[in-house]
């Protein structure tokens, strides 16, 4: 034991290192939106859907080719080229697995900051209420992008790699690089910017996710009985159809889009174009007035 | 040499010129002109003044109805840089609760721009006394933890400017200590520390200089003796105490500086117009009447009684 003593220090001291610009603070944000969306360091029933989600989507990319190796040298090639899901056809896969994920995803982004009054934390920060807004959406796309990307990648490499030229494979579908990512932009645009106005408005996550479920169900039934009944131009009216056709129109898949109110009623792919083009403008709008009014 | 007002000081790092907001038909703050500068000014008002208004516009977290705003020379809803060098501590409770106290310091160092931010948020969190609490959730936290892991993320990005909206919530009596000092430490370096607080005992000990508002508008400026002193109508309030209460009361009651005299429980208590008059009276005539004083003291130079008569009038 020693009989010295000493008092230390604790008082503040000061920060002399350098500060980054905004392109980082936005970074910061867009970190925190990904780590938000799949509930990373949160407790394990957050993880739960978001990743069960991601499973849902990735695995059976994973199972087809296993199945294409498995089945390799069979002597059924013609047959199973039939039966194994394409780039195009995947998408219908994921494509309502997305709905769900951002569905559920933009009310964790926006209104738990808004509703616990953490927009002060933000607001009182060297950045702008569009440099938020831009990294809460640009974290969801992130991720939905890796979402839907990422099975199509397992698909597009097992596929060079069973077919036995491993370059020729990759260079025969280069255009598949703009595709993809493209089908999935388009996914986004239609229903994150729906979801994200949603979510701008409600005060729980759980009833903003479901006004949003709702509201895209019943656009779709609307436009439909609509179009049906009264004129062929309320199938515009058909959400989801747009993102569908846009779609099917990228992989040049008629199929893809049959059954939408779009295509029922001959309505041109340029318009479901203009359509999300306009839904992602004025959702944009929307939100920044918005928030330029609250933060 | 001219003099300024109260109102403003030398060197501002906040300078405020005829501003007002209102939202619908309610007036929250009406054609304030003020100025704040490094040192610790207290920003008081009773509920509803316009004070969190007044903050909330400054820390630019809400836009000008009408009238002029610069921090540190810039308009912040205009120039949001300036927030590299700005601070606040929201009154509500604006964390993230799922986050750990030093992941929320942490990540309003990143928002800051702050290059190194772990080191940055331990800096912080040291400061304000969070150490070993830093990797609990805040979820956990009790009030005052919260309220201190809220200063950690103010402090964070080294603020030339602090905005405290009530910061010592539900901290302990040895925290609050330790916070006041802190804030007189962040002061002395020579940055501009406002606080808005209801608790005038804390504003007193924290604050040198006070912006008093009511019903929206500047009410007062200046130390708390020297807004007391422009209160020319109300006479002061005096305690003494000594061996022999009600013949000094007698003998008081003859001088002109003074207006009236009350015994209670064998103490004095008298009004006066001057205090530096009575000063100058009290000891000789204590002497020649051979009474000894015990106790001298003025019970409304406080900043309780200073808001008291600026609230109610008396």
């Amino acid at each position: 034991m020693t009989s010295e003593g000493a008092i230390f220090d604790l008082d503040y001291r000061r920060y002399e290192g350098e500060r980054s610009g905004r392109r980082k603070i936005r970074w910061a944000i867009v970190r925190d939106g990904v780590r938000k969306v799949l509930g990373l360091r949160r407790k394990a029933r957050r993880k739960i859907i978001p990743w069960g989600l991601i499973i849902l989507a990735v695995v059976p990319a994973i199972a087809i080719v296993g199945f294409q190796v498995f089945t390799q040298g069979l002597g059924a090639d013609e047959l199973l080229e039939d039966l194994i899901p394409g780039h195009s056809d995947y998408f219908q896969l994921t494509f309502q697995l997305t709905f769900l994920f951002i569905a559920l995803s933009a009310p964790e982004l926006l209104v738990p900051d808004r509703v616990s009054n953490v927009l002060t934390v933000y607001a009182s920060r060297p950045l702008t209420v569009a440099d938020y807004l831009i990294a809460r959406v640009g974290a969801l796309l992130m991720v939905v992008l890796a979402f839907t990307l990422l099975p199509q990648v397992v698909i597009y490499m097992g596929g060079a790699i069973l077919s036995g030229d491993f370059v020729g494979h990759l260079t025969g579908n280069l255009d598949l690089l703009w595709k993809i990512p493209a089908g999935a932009l388009a996914v986004f645009a239609t229903q994150a910017g729906i979801a994200f106005i949603i979510s701008a408005f409600a005060r729980r996550r759980g009833a903003a996710a479901g006004i949003y479920i709702g509201f895209t169900i019943i656009s779709g039934g609307v436009a439909f009985g609509l179009a049906e009944s009264v004129n062929r131009w309320f199938s515009v009216l058909d959400l989801q159809g747009h993102a569908i056709v846009l779609i099917g129109k990228i992989f040049s898949d008629r199929e893809f889009s049959e059954g939408t109110a779009l295509v029922e009623n001959n309505i041109s792919p340029w318009v479901s174009l203009i359509a999300v083009v306009a839904i992602a403008a004025v959702a944009g709008t929307l939100l920044y007035r918005r928030y330029r009014r609250i933060m | 040499m001219t003099s300024i007002s109260p109102a403003f000081v030398d060197s501002p790092t906040i300078e405020v010129t005829e501003l007002s907001k209102w939202f619908g038909q309610k007036v929250a703050v009406s054609n304030m002109s003020c100025s704040f500068g490094p040192g610790i000014t207290g920003l008081l008002g009773p509920n509803g003044a316009g004070k969190t208004t007044l903050l909330r516009m400054m820390a630019g977290l809400s836009q000008p109805s009408r009238g002029e705003l610069t921090v540190l020379g810039t308009n912040p809803r205009r120039e949001t840089q300036v927030f590299q060098k700005v601070g606040l501590v929201p009154e509500d409770d604006a964390v993230y609760e799922f986050l750990t106290g030093r992941r929320f310091v942490e990540y309003g160092a990143e928002l800051a721009g702050v290059r190194n931010p772990s080191s940055a948020a331990e800096h912080a969190i040291t400061a304000v006394g969070m150490g070993e609490a830093a990797e609990r959730r805040i979820e956990g936290y009790s009030k005052g933890m919260r309220q201190r892991i809220k200063v950690a993320g103010a402090l964070v990005n080294d603020p030339e400017v602090l905005f405290l909206d009530e910061p010592l919530n539900g901290a302990d009596p040895v925290q609050r200590v330790r916070l006041i000092e802190l804030f007189h430490q962040l002061a002395r370096e020579g940055r501009t520390v406002i606080v808005s607080s209801h608790v005038l005992e804390e504003v007193e000990k924290m604050a040198n200089r006070v912006i008093a508002m009511v019903d929206g508008r500047l009410a007062a400026a200046g130390d708390a003796a020297a807004i007391r002193a422009a209160f020319t109508d109300i006479p002061y309030r005096v305690r003494i105490d000594s061996d022999v209460p009600r013949r000094l009361g007698s003998a008081l009651l003859e001088q002109d500086v003074i207006r009236s005299v009350e015994v209670i429980n064998d103490t004095l208590h008298i009004q006066t117009d001057d205090l530096g008059d009575l000063g100058r009276m009290l000891a000789p005539l204590a002497r020649d009447l051979d009474i000894r004083l015990t106790m001298v003291q003025p019970e409304d130079l406080s900043l309780e009684s200073v808001f008291r008569y600026l609230v109610h009038g008396r």
